[in-house]
């Protein structure tokens, strides 16, 4: 616990001083005897005004001040000098005069005035300190009472050059180990602490020493990232800070890195094992990228390379990433995430808004994303890639350039509540393929209760590319869309590109641009694993779309069942079918479409030509149990092959 | 603070002084009391006993009325705690605040006893099961309503990792279970739980067992490599599974198993078991329906049985069944069903024709009737068949209504192979 705290005020000493009323000793009004190898003083009073031996002593703020600024302690503080003649080798505490006990043994002097060789003594103009000397001072804080969570500290020890060193311990000669450089500001004093002030030239002199009392937190594993010096209210970078603050936190075994209200600014943050990294709510505490980065790729968040992390968590937070500035400087890969490789990783309340792409996942296993709204990301908000068991609950996706969600190579993901809406709003993405959410190489995906609309291009597709990073491409394989609605997109609804394995049930596929649902083979099924086949759809209303309701190219075995087909073809009177299937094409030649079932629909509306057309090489197609009345063509099924069938039409 | 004082002097020593201080601080602001364990005596990472001072938290908690026993980072031991009602107890993070079982008494690690309003958030319980004679438990709630469990990670017990006897009204959310010796969560005599994004794996038994219980929602819960299987639901009434996951259980993916009472009103929705002993294992129920599932490649894919009750009023629609072992759908004594816009294709894996898409035989005394198979694809794609038949049925099988079926190039003709009375078979393609 103790060492927590030093932490603590380390990291206080280096990015915040506080203009605080601590007390200053003025080792030039100070008086002792001449030639004597040690001295001490005492201050008392501590309570009000600060005496030394019966003698205000200054405060900082404007010379006259002479309390601590914590009016929490009693008793004295008794400081003791030693002066240190010959070799002294403050890094290593292995030389000069030491003995083991804070005395003398007369071969060093306070000399009386700057004759002579040695450290020139108190009461003289200043103290002499010369190459190879020093003065150590001791604190006896035996007679001290501090109040509960307050701390001494060391906020100076002047001198016109040369360097102070510290060490917690009493030394001795011979006793080698490293001593620390003193940092100028704020440094704990415990009961027995020494301090050398050191120079390796000359005529330095030591003028003044200062201390305060300052509040310390009650020892915790939350870690208040404004403690390690963050501020909520610039514009300066605070990336140490926080940085600072997760280290103490990884260093302790785990806990709580705490963004208070504020915006803090961060560039690759490093996360380890065992971090929750948390806001307070995400109103109120905002991580962003900043705005001073002119090179290379930028995330707030990070793991190591090197290692595989495990428990991590990121709440209640806004990410926001500056996507103007980057775009400016040209920086297309800015995120706010680069997670990569952990075991049971968390995200929940958090919003995460203009990055180029927002939350990137990767090669991570456990991984649970929990009402987080993603908007105005240039790219995609929620881009994971290569995880296994990944559960996503109530998240939103709004105003993506590209899609909403990415979803490459992910083995066992559920997607339950989800939503994504004015999705590829960017012209760069505009024409190009795949919709709100890309289900991409990813296998056994469920998708419950999940919305795409209003997407510029299309709301679902499933794909397979070889992605620069896995470097293979993976066939998507069983898909389950259970009660999901795909409306209002600018393309097709829902469009599997290769899939094998889909089922489509209870979902409503209405007023998109295109085609409500498409079966499109684009592989070469000499490709190992890689189908467009076996699909089902049931139970479910696809209508008013702007071309085919369903449009098969190259899909094989499936069924279409107990749907209702109504009213599509609305962008062109007669212009296109309620169900259509015809050959794929893949690097030239045909995939045909066969071994299709459909039966118990309704295929009805007037703008539909046909209610079920099938050209090219379509074989072993059979419409059964059907109602297809009111389209534009009677009969209204036309079907090629020899094998295909109609049956028990209501026409 | 007369209270407070008054109560510390019922401290045990060393933790007396701090915990004076600490409470006073409540007392001083409106927020809810804030019981810092380590204000009580508890050290992490010490390897020493911090179960007095952890109970004394809780203890505390319980007296003022309720309040957040707070546990930071860093491990601790303990043994047998018992939370009172109107108590959450919060860590840092499941896996930053460890909480182990220590070895001796045997006992779950957290009871909670006939109490209301318990929450246990963002803490790992590690039972801790190499240092055990007994089965304890990670959590054991008896008799407790408004319960929520959340981010915590239950671990390495003898007993359940997760155990609820006569709870209700209980939310168990984005935890994760593994490596206990028996059934992970375990709920029993229970009624309105809700079990959301939970992992349970690696078990000795089942991942998920609820016995006895109404209206339960498990949703986005995925159950992998437990020696069970993956749900194990026995005796309920009122049960809803949505994109639940199943898959390499040893078992069954989905096991609905009658004990005593009969299981009614099941729904799985958009559920996925792959890779298991069987795919859903449904005896003795009536009221259930199977939609939008996947059902791949496991032993057998479907398997509705009568075995001493009744398996009745039944839907499989938009199901896909494909490459399992043995059958895609076996029912014995199945009766008042439909299964319908289903894709059964490519079964019998395991061995060519030998097993159907769908199969049915008499079983527990009753014939499979009054079946409704229609618009499915019962097919066999392979270059070289497995699948024996479309459908087969033996004995009685009375009622069946097939039709609008594809049926082509399985391994057997005819595709459908109908014995007993009242059978039609129309319009299915078998070319």
């Amino acid at each position: 616990m103790k060492i927590k705290i030093l932490v603590l005020i380390g990291a206080i000493a280096a990015f915040s001083l506080p203009v605080q009323a601590r007390v200053i000793v003025d080792l030039e009004t100070g008086s002792a005897a001449a030639n004597t190898p040690s001295q001490s003083h005492t201050l008392t009073n501590l309570g009000g005004t600060v005496t030394l031996d019966a003698s205000p002593v200054l405060g900082a703020v404007d010379a006259t001040e002479n309390a601590f600024s914590t009016n929490s302690a009693s008793g004295s503080i008794r400081i003791e000098y030693l002066a240190v003649d010959a070799t002294f080798v403050p890094v290593q505490w292995n030389g000069g005069n030491l003995t083991n006990e804070f005395s003398t043994d007369g071969t060093a002097k306070f000399h009386f005035n700057t004759s002579g060789l040695g450290v020139n003594g108190v009461g003289d103009t200043n103290l002499l300190i010369n190459a190879g000397q020093a003065i150590m001072i001791r604190f006896d804080l035996s007679r001290l009472d501090l109040a509960k969570n307050t701390a001494l500290i060391l906020t100076q020890a002047t001198t016109s050059k040369g360097a102070t060193y510290w060490k917690r311990t009493d030394i001795g000669i011979g006793n080698v180990g490293a001593g620390e450089p003193f940092t100028p500001g704020y440094q704990t004093i415990a009961h027995g602490d020494i301090f050398a002030v050191t120079h390796a030239g000359k005529d330095t002199r030591l003028a003044e020493i200062g201390m305060d009392i300052i509040p310390v937190p009650e020892p915790s594993t939350v870690y208040n990232i404004v403690d390690y010096g963050a501020d909520g209210t610039d514009q300066i970078d605070d990336t140490a800070a926080i940085q600072a603050a997760v280290d103490a936190a990884g260093e302790a075994g785990g806990g709580v890195v705490r963004i208070p209200a504020g915006t803090f600014f961060a560039n690759r943050v490093i996360l380890t094992d065992n971090i929750a990294v948390r806001g307070d709510d995400r109103a109120s505490s905002i991580l962003s990228l900043p705005t001073n980065i002119a090179t290379s790729i930028s995330w707030i968040l990070i793991t190591p390379n090197e290692s595989r992390q495990k428990n991590i968590t990121i709440s209640d937070l806004t990410l926001y990433g500056n996507q103007d500035h980057y775009a400016a400087i040209g920086d297309q890969k800015m995120k706010a995430t680069n997670l990569r490789t952990i075991d049971n990783l968390l995200v929940e309340r958090c919003t995460v808004e203009a990055f180029r792409t927002a939350l990137l996942i990767m090669n991570s296993s456990y991984v649970t994303v929990r009402d987080c709204l993603g908007f105005d990301n240039h790219s995609l908000a929620y881009s994971f890639y290569a995880c296994n068991q990944v559960v996503m609950e109530n998240t939103i996706a709004e105003d993506s350039g590209a899609q909403g969600y990415g979803l490459w190579n992910i083995d066992s993901l559920t997607m339950i509540n989800c939503e994504a809406r004015r999705c590829r709003w960017r012209e760069e993405f505009h024409g190009k393929t795949s919709g709100s959410y890309t289900i991409d190489g990813s296998k056994q995906v469920k998708l419950i209760n999940c919305l795409a609309e209003d997407s510029y291009a299309g709301g679902w597709w499933a794909l397979s590319t070889t992605d620069t990073l896995t470097e293979h491409g993976l066939p998507p394989t069983d898909i389950s869309f259970y009660n999901c609605i795909a409306r209002n997109n600018a393309g097709s609804g829902i469009s599997m590109r290769v899939a094998d394995r889909t089922t489509i049930e209870s979902c409503i596929v209405t007023n998109n641009g295109t085609i409500g649902i498409e079966f499109m083979n684009t592989h070469d099924e000499s490709e190992a694993g890689f189908a467009l086949a076996n699909f089902t759809i049931s139970n479910s209303l696809i209508a008013d779309n702007g071309t085919q309701g369903i449009f098969l190219h190259g899909a094989k075995y499936g069924t279409i069942h107990h749907c209702d087909i109504l009213n599509n073809s609305a962008s062109q009177a007669g212009g296109f079918d309620g169900i259509r299937m015809e050959n794929g094409k893949v690097n030239d030649r045909d995939r045909i479409t066969e071994r299709i079932i459909v039966a118990e629909c309704t295929i009805s509306g007037t703008n539909q030509n046909y209610a079920v057309k099938s050209v090219d090489d379509t074989d072993c197609v059979h419409i059964l149990g059907c109602d297809i009345r009111n389209n534009t063509q009677s009969p209204a099924v036309s079907l090629t092959g020899t094998n295909s069938t109609t049956g028990a039409l209501i026409e | 603070m007369t209270r407070f004082l008054i109560a510390s002097l019922c401290f045990i020593a060393p933790a007396q002084t701090f915990a004076v201080l600490f409470l006073i601080a409540p007392a001083e602001t409106p927020e809810p009391p804030v019981y810092d364990v380590t204000a009580f005596g508890a050290v992490a990472n010490d390897g020493l006993s911090d179960t007095a001072a952890v109970q004394a938290a809780l203890d505390e908690a319980a007296s003022a009325g309720g309040g957040t026993v707070y546990i930071p980072a860093g491990i601790y031991d303990v043994d047998h705690l018992n939370i009172g009602s109107n108590t959450e107890m919060a860590g840092d993070r499941a896996g930053a605040t460890v909480l182990i079982r220590e070895p001796g008494t045997d006992q779950p690690l957290l009871l909670a006893s006939a109490v209301s309003n318990i929450t246990v958030r963002a803490i790992a319980f590690n039972a801790n099961k190499g240092e055990t004679s007994g089965t304890p438990q990670c959590l054991r709630f008896l008799d407790t309503e408004h319960f929520l469990v959340t981010d915590c990670v239950l671990h390495d017990s003898t007993g359940h990792t997760l155990y609820c006897s006569g709870t209700t009204n209980g939310t168990i959310r984005n935890c994760e279970f593994h490596d206990g010796t028996t059934a992970a969560v375990y709920i029993v005599d229970s009624r309105d739980i809700h079990v959301t994004g939970c992992f349970s794996r690696t078990s000795g038994e089942h991942g998920y067992q609820f016995g006895n219980c109404r209206n339960v929602k498990l949703s986005a819960a995925h159950a992998t490599e437990n020696s069970g299987s993956g749900f194990f639901i026995d005796g309920c009434d009122g049960v809803v599974l949505e994109g639940c996951l199943a898959q390499s259980n040893t078992n069954s993916g989905f096991r609905v198993h009658s004990t005593a009472l009969l299981n009614q009103n099941i729904t799985f929705n958009g559920c996925v078991a792959r890779l298991n002993g069987t795919g859903f294992s449904i005896t003795d129920a009536r009221h259930f329906e199977l939609a939008g599932c996947m059902v791949n490649e496991n032993g057998t894919g479907v398997a509705l049985e009568d075995s001493l009750q009744l398996c009745s009023n039944f839907s499989l629609t938009g199901c896909h069944v494909v490459g399992n072992q043995q059958e895609g759908i076996s029912l014995q004594g199945a009766t008042v069903g439909r299964i319908e816009g289903c894709l059964i294709n490519n079964n019998s894996q395991s061995k060519t024709n030998t097993y159907d898409a769908i199969y049915m035989a008499d079983g527990g005394g009753q014939t499979c009737s009054s079946i409704r198979v229609s618009g499915c694809s019962l097919i066999d794609s392979q270059p070289v068949p497995t699948q024996r038949r479309a459908i087969t049925t033996t004995g009685g099988s009375d009622d069946m209504t097939i039709l609008y079926n594809d049926v082509a190039g399985n391994s057997s003709a005819p595709a459908i192979l109908l014995e007993g009375t009242n059978n039609t078979a129309t319009l299915n393609i078998a070319r």
